[in-house]
This record gives C-alpha cells, sequence and structure tokens, in this order.
C-alpha cells in the first residue's frame, strides 16, 4: 500500500483516548467498562439484604451493628467490550484512490487501537462480495494487534462488496457485546439499512464511517466523459456511464450526495446509530479528535 | 471585393483540418472513478437544459469555421474598388440667401455662418493654388467673384468681407434663386470640368443634383410664424383666421390680435388665444370664429376695422414673420346718382345693381336714382344721366350720357338736332380698341334710332353706326366721359350681355381698384390687401399721382394716360401705404401688407431636389483596405466562441 498513516506517533496520540460505550455490555470477560450488574470491582455500588447462599464474608457488620438485619455490600461490576471493525474491501475503497484505503485502514486502526489499547478486543472483518473475512481472528493485546495491523496495511481492494449481507452472514457478531464500526463508502445501490437494523436488533452500539475522497465530495472534471466505474468488470458494465458534465450537472451530483449523507445521518441518528462521513483531505486526528468526540462514541 | 494575395487562401486548409480534427476528436474522455452511484442519483436531479444549448456545438463549430475563414481571408488582403476622392482645382461657392437664412441662433445668422464658411473654403483654395467663385443665391441670382485665381484672392476676400459686414441684410427677404444659381455654376463647370460646386444653405435637399451641401443650421433653432391670415364674412360679421406655423420645436404659441377702429367706434379691441404645436402638428389654424368671439371675446361682433395687428409673443430663432397686419375690414364708399327722365328703366337700373353686387366685395357703392330736376352735379364718383341731360357737366367724378338730348355745357359735343330713324337690324361697327371694350362685340348690337353726334372734340371712338361715332370715350384730366347716342329702348343691347359688360369696364376703367395682384381669386375681402414677397403689384389710379410708402421704400407714380398700370415689385415685409387724389376726395389712403412667405417661414424644409447641375463627373479608382473590417469580425467572431466555450458546461 503506497499510503500509510500507522506509525507509531499516530498511535502514540492515540493512546489517552478511549471508546465510550452508551449501552451496558453482557459478557463474560472482565474489562474496563462499567456495567449494570454487579460483580467484584472495589467500587461499592449498594446494599441488599442477605439471602441464603450469599457469601457471608460480604455482610456489612458495621450495619448489622445498627439494624440487627443482615445486609450485604454490592460492587460494581466491568466487561470487556467487542469491538467488530466492517471494512469495506471493494474497488471504489482504493483501487483508484489508494489514499482513500489508507485512510480507511487507518481509521479501522485507530479505533482497534483504542480497543485493545483499553483491554477490549477486537475484531476486523474485511468485507468482500457478500462475505466477510475475519484474518487476524479476534485480537486481544496490543502485540497481536500491530500484528494484524502490519497485514491490513497491504490488503489489496478489489471486487465490490455488500455489506448488509456481510454483516448478517457474520459468525460472531455478538450480542449487546459492543460496538460495530463500518468503515465503507457507502458509494453503492447495496441496502447499508439491513446493516444497521440487523445491528441494532443485536443490540450492539453501531458507528458508520463514511470515507470520501475531495474528488469525491466535488468533482473536478467536466464535458463529455465516460466514467468507468472501480468495480466495473469491463467497459460494457452497466455500472458504467457516458455523461456530459456541465456546471448543471455537477450541482445535480452535489445535490444528490448530500441528500445521500442527510439520510444517512438520519436513518442512523433514528436507529441511535452514528454516522460520520469524512474526507481523506482531512486529517485523521481531527476527525478522531474532532468527530468521534461529537458523536460521543471516544471519550 | 478582389484579394491582393490569394495565395493567403490557402489558410482555408485550416478549415479542412479542423473538420478532420472534429472527426477523429474522441467523442468521451474515459474517466476511472471509485463509484458512478452518485452520477447515476444526480440524474434525477438534473435540470432542464434550454433549447439553445443542442445548437451551442454547432455554433461553436461555425464560430470556428468562420474565424479559419477570416483568418485566410486577412492574410490574402481583401480589398474593394472605390471612389477616391477627388481634389477639385476650382470652387464655387453658392451661398442661399434667401430669408430662412436669416435665422439666427443668437450669435450669428446663418447666413453670418455660410459666408464664414466661404471664407474658409476660400483660404483652402487659395493654399491648393486654384479658382474661386462666389454666387450669392438672392432673388435673383448673381457672381460676387467669377472665377478668382489664388494670386488674385485679394479680391474674394473684399467680397466676402463686405458680405460679412451686411450680415443678415445680405439676404433677400424672399426665396433664393437656386435655378439661376446652379445656372451661373453650370457656365463655370463649361469652362473647367474639375470644378466642385458647395452650396452653404440650411435647406435639405433629398437629391443633391451633383452639388455638395454644406449645411449651416444650427442646433435649437426655431420658428414660429404667421402664415397667413384672413378676414372672412360670416353671417355678416367679421370672424378672423390665422394660420401659424412653428417648427423646430414642439411649443405652446400665443397669438393676439388687435382689432383698431373697431365698428367704427374708434375704440380697439384686443383678442388672444394660444395653441400648443408638436412636431406633428407644425401648423395651426387659430380660428377666431363666431362661437370664440362669442364665448370667449364677451360677444365681440366685428363689423368693420380700419387694420388688424396679429403678433405672436415668442423669442423664436426668425423674428420678421412674427406679425401680420390684416387690412380689408372697411370698404371705400363709391358714390353713383343715376338720372333718367323715364318712370322706370329696368333695363339701366339692373344693370347698376349687377354693377353693385358684382363690386361688393371691392366698394360699398351708394346708388341714387333721381329724376332730372333734382340731379346734382357734385358729389358724386359716377354720375349716369339718361335722355335729360344737365346744363353743365359735373367736374368731380366719371360721367356717363346715355341718349342725349342736348349736349351738356362742358362736354365738348354737339349734336345733330334731330335722331335718325333706322332699320332696326342694323348693327353697330368697331371703333378703337380700348379697355371698355374688352369682351363686346359690336356687330351683334342692333339700333333702330340715334342722335348723330356731329363733333367729339377730344374723344375716342368706340362704336359707329353707319360711319357715324355712336359711343365716344374721354379721359383727359378732371373729364372723364362715355357717350351714349342712342336710347336703349332703341336698341338690342339691353337684352344682350354686352350692355352691363360695357358699364362694369367703364367703371373699372375709370375706378379701378389701386393695387391688385397678377391673380383675380379673392376669396376674402382681406385677400385683396395682402402680397408676398416677391409678388409684383399691379397699380392704379383714379387720379393722376399715386404716392407709394413701405418700408425703406417711397416713390411716387404718375398716370398722366388713362388705364396706365404700374408695377411695383414687392421686397420687403411690412404694411405700404398707398396715397392719391381722386376727382371727388382728395389724400385717399389705402394700405396693404406684404408677408414673408410660407416656404421661408418653415426653416426646417426638406426639398426633393436642387436643380440638376449638368457635369462630366471624373471617378478614380482605388483600392480600400478590408483589413480592418475583417479583423473586426475576426475579434467578434474569437469572443462569440469563448464565450460559446464558456458557456457550454454552464447548465
Amino acid at each position: 500500500m503506497a499510503f500509510s498513516y500507522l506509525n507509531d506517533g499516530f498511535f502514540g496520540r492515540l493512546e489517552t483516548l478511549a471508546l465510550n460505550l452508551r449501552s451496558y455490555l453482557t459478557g463474560f470477560f472482565g474489562g474496563k467498562h462499567l456495567v449494570r450488574t454487579y460483580g467484584q470491582t472495589v467500587e461499592f455500588a449498594d446494599y441488599r439484604e442477605y439471602m441464603l447462599g450469599d457469601d457471608i464474608r460480604r455482610i456489612d457488620w458495621n450495619l448489622y451493628s445498627r439494624f440487627e438485619k443482615f445486609f450485604i455490600k454490592l460492587f460494581t461490576d466491568e466487561r470487556q467490550m467487542h469491538t467488530q471493525i466492517f471494512l469495506d474491501c471493494s474497488a471504489s475503497m482504493g483501487k483508484v484512490s489508494p489514499e482513500k484505503g489508507a485512510y480507511a485502514v487507518a481509521v479501522a486502526a485507530a479505533l482497534g487501537f483504542l480497543s485493545v489499547h483499553n483491554m477490549d478486543k477486537v475484531s476486523f472483518e474485511l468485507t468482500r462480495g457478500a462475505r466477510s473475512e475475519n484474518p487476524f481472528g479476534t485480537v486481544v493485546g496490543k502485540q497481536s494487534f500491530f500484528r494484524a495491523i502490519k497485514s491490513l496495511e497491504n490488503i489489496v481492494f478489489e471486487g465490490d462488496a455488500d455489506i448488509s449481507s456481510a454483516v448478517a452472514a457474520c459468525p460472531n457478531t455478538g450480542t449487546k457485546d459492543g460496538i460495530t464500526v463500518i468503515i465503507s463508502d457507502f458509494l453503492s445501490d447495496i441496502d447499508w439499512r439491513k446493516a444497521v437494523d440487523y445491528l441494532c436488533y443485536k443490540r450492539r452500539q453501531v458507528l458508520l464511517v463514511q470515507v470520501l475522497t475531495p474528488e469525491e465530495a466535488d468533482p473536478l472534471y467536466n464535458g463529455r466523459v465516460n466514467l468507468i466505474d472501480s468495480e466495473s468488470g469491463s467497459l460494457d458494465d452497466e455500472r458504467n456511464m457516458k455523461m456530459r458534465i456541465t456546471n448543471g450537472m455537477l450541482a445535480a451530483y452535489q445535490e444528490a450526495l448530500s441528500d445521500l449523507i442527510a439520510d444517512m445521518n438520519y436513518y442512523c441518528t433514528s436507529r441511535d446509530a452514528n454516522f460520520i462521513s469524512v474526507r481523506t483531505n482531512q486529517p485523521i486526528e481531527k476527525v478522531l479528535f474532532g468527530e468521534l468526540f461529537k458523536t460521543g462514541i471516544m471519550a | 471585393m478582389s484579394l491582393l494575395l490569394p495565395l493567403g487562401l490557402i489558410g482555408l486548409i485550416g478549415v479542412v483540418a479542423l473538420i478532420v480534427i472534429y472527426i477523429i476528436k474522441p467523442n468521451y474522455q474515459q474517466k476511472f472513478v471509485s463509484s458512478t452511484y452518485i452520477w447515476k442519483l444526480s440524474l434525477k436531479y438534473k435540470k432542464k437544459t434550454l433549447p439553445i444549448s443542442r445548437f451551442r456545438n454547432i455554433l461553436i463549430f461555425l464560430c470556428q469555421i468562420l474565424i479559419l475563414v477570416s483568418c485566410a481571408l486577412l492574410l490574402a488582403r481583401p480589398v474593394i474598388a472605390g471612389e477616391k476622392e477627388h481634389v477639385y482645382s476650382e470652387r464655387v461657392a453658392i451661398i442661399d440667401a434667401s430669408a430662412s437664412m436669416r435665422v439666427s441662433d443668437g450669435n450669428a445668422t446663418r447666413f453670418e455662418r455660410a459666408v464664414e464658411e466661404a471664407r474658409a473654403l476660400a483660404e483652402e483654395t487659395e493654399e491648393l493654388g486654384g479658382i474661386f467663385s462666389l454666387i450669392i443665391a438672392d432673388d435673383e441670382a448673381h457672381f460676387e467673384v467669377q472665377r478668382v485665381t489664388a494670386e488674385n484672392m485679394r479680391e474674394v476676400y473684399d467680397a466676402i468681407d463686405a458680405l460679412a459686414e451686411l450680415g443678415a441684410e445680405g439676404c433677400t427677404f424672399g426665396s433664393a434663386d437656386l435655378e439661376g444659381a446652379i445656372d451661373f455654376a453650370s457656365e463655370v463647370l463649361i469652362v473647367n470640368p474639375d470644378s466642385e460646386v458647395i452650396l452653404y444653405t440650411a435647406t435639405e435637399f433629398l437629391e443633391k443634383g451633383g452639388v455638395r451641401v454644406v449645411d449651416v443650421s444650427e442646433d435649437g433653432e426655431w420658428n414660429a410664424a404667421i402664415l397667413d391670415s384672413r378676414a372672412e364674412i360670416v353671417n355678416n360679421y367679421f370672424n378672423i383666421a390665422v394660420d401659424v406655423g412653428c417648427y423646430g420645436r414642439s411649443e405652446a404659441v400665443t397669438v393676439t390680435c388687435e382689432i383698431y377702429n373697431l365698428n367704427g367706434s374708434g375704440n380697439n379691441e384686443t383678442i388672444t388665444m394660444q395653441q400648443r404645436f408638436t412636431a406633428d402638428e407644425n401648423e395651426l389654424t387659430f380660428d377666431f370664429n363666431e362661437a370664440y368671439l362669442t364665448n370667449d371675446c364677451n360677444g365681440l361682433k366685428i363689423i368693420s376695422f380700419d387694420r388688424v395687428y396679429i403678433s405672436i409673443d415668442s423669442n423664436d430663432s426668425f423674428a420678421d414673420d412674427n406679425y401680420y397686419f390684416l387690412y380689408g375690414g372697411t370698404k371705400e364708399k363709391i358714390k353713383i346718382q343715376y338720372s333718367t327722365s323715364d318712370t322706370a328703366n329696368p333695363f339701366f337700373r339692373q344693370v347698376l345693381y349687377l354693377l353693385r353686387e358684382n363690386l361688393k366685395n371691392k366698394w360699398d357703392i351708394e346708388l341714387s336714382e333721381v329724376k332730372p330736376g333734382a340731379a346734382k352735379t357734385e358729389g358724386f364718383d359716377f354720375y349716369v344721366f339718361e335722355h335729360k341731360m344737365p346744363e353743365k357737366m359735373p367736374e368731380d367724378g366719371v360721367v356717363f350720357l346715355m341718349d342725349l338730348d342736348v349736349a351738356p355745357q362742358g362736354s365738348g359735343l354737339t349734336l345733330q338736332s334731330e335722331g335718325f330713324s333706322v332699320d332696326k337690324n342694323s348693327t353697330l361697327a368697331s371703333g378703337e380698341t380700348h379697355p371698355v371694350m374688352r369682351g363686346i362685340l359690336p356687330e351683334t348690337i342692333t339700333i333702330s334710332n340715334y342722335r348723330k353726334i356731329t363733333s367729339h372734340d377730344g374723344y375716342r371712338e368706340l362704336m359707329y353706326f353707319r360711319g357715324d361715332p355712336l359711343v365716344l370715350l374721354k379721359d383727359a384730366g378732371k373729364t372723364k366721359t362715355v357717350v351714349f347716342s342712342a336710347d336703349i329702348h332703341n336698341s338690342n343691347v339691353a337684352i344682350l350681355y354686352a350692355f352691363p359688360m360695357f358699364v362694369r369696364n367703364v367703371f373699372n376703367y375709370f375706378i379701378p381698384f389701386t393695387f391688385t395682384k397678377d391673380t383675380d381669386d379673392y376669396t376674402h375681402p382681406s385677400a385683396r390687401y395682402a402680397f408676398g414677397i416677391g409678388d409684383t403689384l399691379e397699380l392704379r389710379a383714379r387720379g393722376d399721382l399715386v404716392n407709394v410708402e413701405g418700408p425703406e421704400l417711397v416713390e411716387e407714380f404718375q398716370f398722366l394716360d388713362g388705364g396706365v398700370v404700374h408695377n411695383l415689385a414687392l421686397k420687403r415685409p411690412g404694411t405700404y401705404t398707398v396715397t392719391q387724389d381722386t376727382l371727388r376726395v382728395e389724400g385717399i389712403k389705402e394700405e396693404f401688407f406684404v408677408s414673408i412667405s410660407n416656404y421661408e417661414s418653415n426653416i426646417t424644409k426638406q426639398v426633393d431636389a436642387l436643380p440638376f447641375l449638368e457635369r462630366v463627373v471624373k471617378y478614380e479608382e482605388e483600392d480600400k483596405d478590408l483589413l480592418i473590417w475583417f479583423a473586426s469580425v475576426l475579434v467578434g467572431l474569437l469572443f462569440v466562441e469563448w464565450f460559446l466555450q464558456s458557456r457550454e458546461y454552464f447548465k
């Protein structure tokens, strides 16, 4: 990959940050994310009357002296979060604009780093066609994370990707155990709404990150142009377009793109999901420390 | 159009190259994009384009072809054959000196500007070493200087200085004799065909006839003018109509009429009217008619007047036509006495009535019919004695003696004692040719009885009967006598038109209207007193002497012989007073007004053509470069092409 944002300085700036989960988790492994249930941490949460079977070591004798009743102390519980990152590996993400793919990988790596840095587990689902593959398994700990990242930098963006099918077909989606991030340009007629709905059904927190190049946001070409879609197989592919691009067409393009982003934003908001749209010419720090902070995912 | 370098058309190969480029040019450029998804979505947002955009590419292509053609033509150096401006060796300047050249813009008159233009032309001619002539086209064109060479140009400058000193007075009040001026210019052209004729005028000529016309008018010149005026009798009262023109400006003009000695009362009356003139309606009639006089002038009724001074209040560029005098409001009284011994002679009476009716526009004829015993021999202008003659001849009027019974004392006639009875079919014979015999054929008149005149000292014999003089006329000094030596009852003359005509001729001969025009078409009473500049006045007299006073004119005319007519050319506008003594009254004054012609009052006039100037025009051709035009077209096309290109992706 010609472009790479990943280096020590990049990760060093992320060490002070953490992902913030809005909903309570369920899970087995301890982590750093407070959950609604009571656990074995040292942080006091509440009292409750002793019940048969409770550990007598947790009886608060000071209260017994005052009320002559047995009360036991309850403590908060913290669980490990599972960060699942679906990375669109279709040709549209990197074939024409390698910096776009690098940017998407950098975003994925940043979010992954935040997870492993906070003792969460992360999995990278590389979406190609209607399926996603997880070549690195569930990554826990920085050592295995960096190993995975090194491989991520070398992925090839090709073919197309069906986000909805890939998410639905993912065997390790989990339920109510973390956050799912989908990184894509969403420039296809695949219905990404199904993916969002599915993940919401699975009670996962959802974040959609749309990565666009400046030329996609504001095309600089005009005139008679044969537009070749990077995901098209041949020149005769129906996704290719012959058109005469005028100022009017450019205005229509801007309007269509704005409507698409607004639609995604509205849909995600209505499902308590988060959506950000970033440009590759924006510094990635601005995305992480700006856009993600705004959503509340990063704290 | 021709091409100096036809090889430049090789540049047209560029057109072929352009067409080839259009043919082989890829229609669409390939562009790899991440996704066409948004472009497909944007098709729904695309606004409808204007139909013109469909033709834009064709227009661009056309522009490009035309640009290449223009470039090729520029290389080929296109020229067009044109007439070379010829420098003439001799100049003939004609200055229009008509009344309209008196128009002034406040600083100088048109005539003065024309003189200065002529001076500049003379200086230019002197520099070229040419010959110069100057013609003044006033009412009779004339050479001011003729064919003066450059060495003698001082003569020209002296003449121009004299004209400049005259100023507007160098112009006539009439029209310019342009025909005569062109004739003079033609004379110069015959001698030297290489001459240019320049006319300095303010009149616009649509067809200039080979003359270079220089307009000397200035912006802002305008003229409000009284074109004509009439005092017309309607329902026995005078209405006053004033034709006014306003040229060169839309303006409200007020016309004021001051009526002097209204209805013989000695009082004066002033009436006014205002109307607005526009460019389309620049000539209007101010009609002080019966309705206007009744409603707006407190029921003013005009029966008679001495004169009406009509004026317009304006500060226009030409003042000489801003006033007008109207005369003819009071007719002079002519007294006629008809003395007859007949109890009723309807023949003669009707003739006199007819005469009165016929001349009612000229004279106020008072006819008195008396019996011989009551007949007077003084106090009348015209005496008619029938059958019974007076003892002595009247000396203060014209005497008509009909069927004399005796010869009155002082008549110079001697009659035979008895009348002759002759065959009733006997006709008269002509005598001397005389104005009173106009229209009368003596051979149609028969008589059956007459009194032979045996002597008639100083009389002219106008008609004879069998060698005897029957009708005589004497016009010598104060004796103005006509004799008809037969009874009207013994002749067929009473039923012929010849008799009333004869009486009318006698009356007009001895009591003529003092001034008349060439025409006899008098449509209203005041028409006899209205003349125009350039009119020729025919002056007649009832006495021996007539004095005429007018603007810069005092002249005396003698009328020693009867029927004499003097002609007087009217050259200046204003009122003219004619004074004469008649047999009965001394010092009779009559006035008439001379006005500027309407043609000259119209200072913005347009004339179809100048008199054609016979000349042989030498054409010299020269190539006129068209580079600047083609370059302009090229720049224009480049601009259009750039504009179309810039708009191509606009929609």
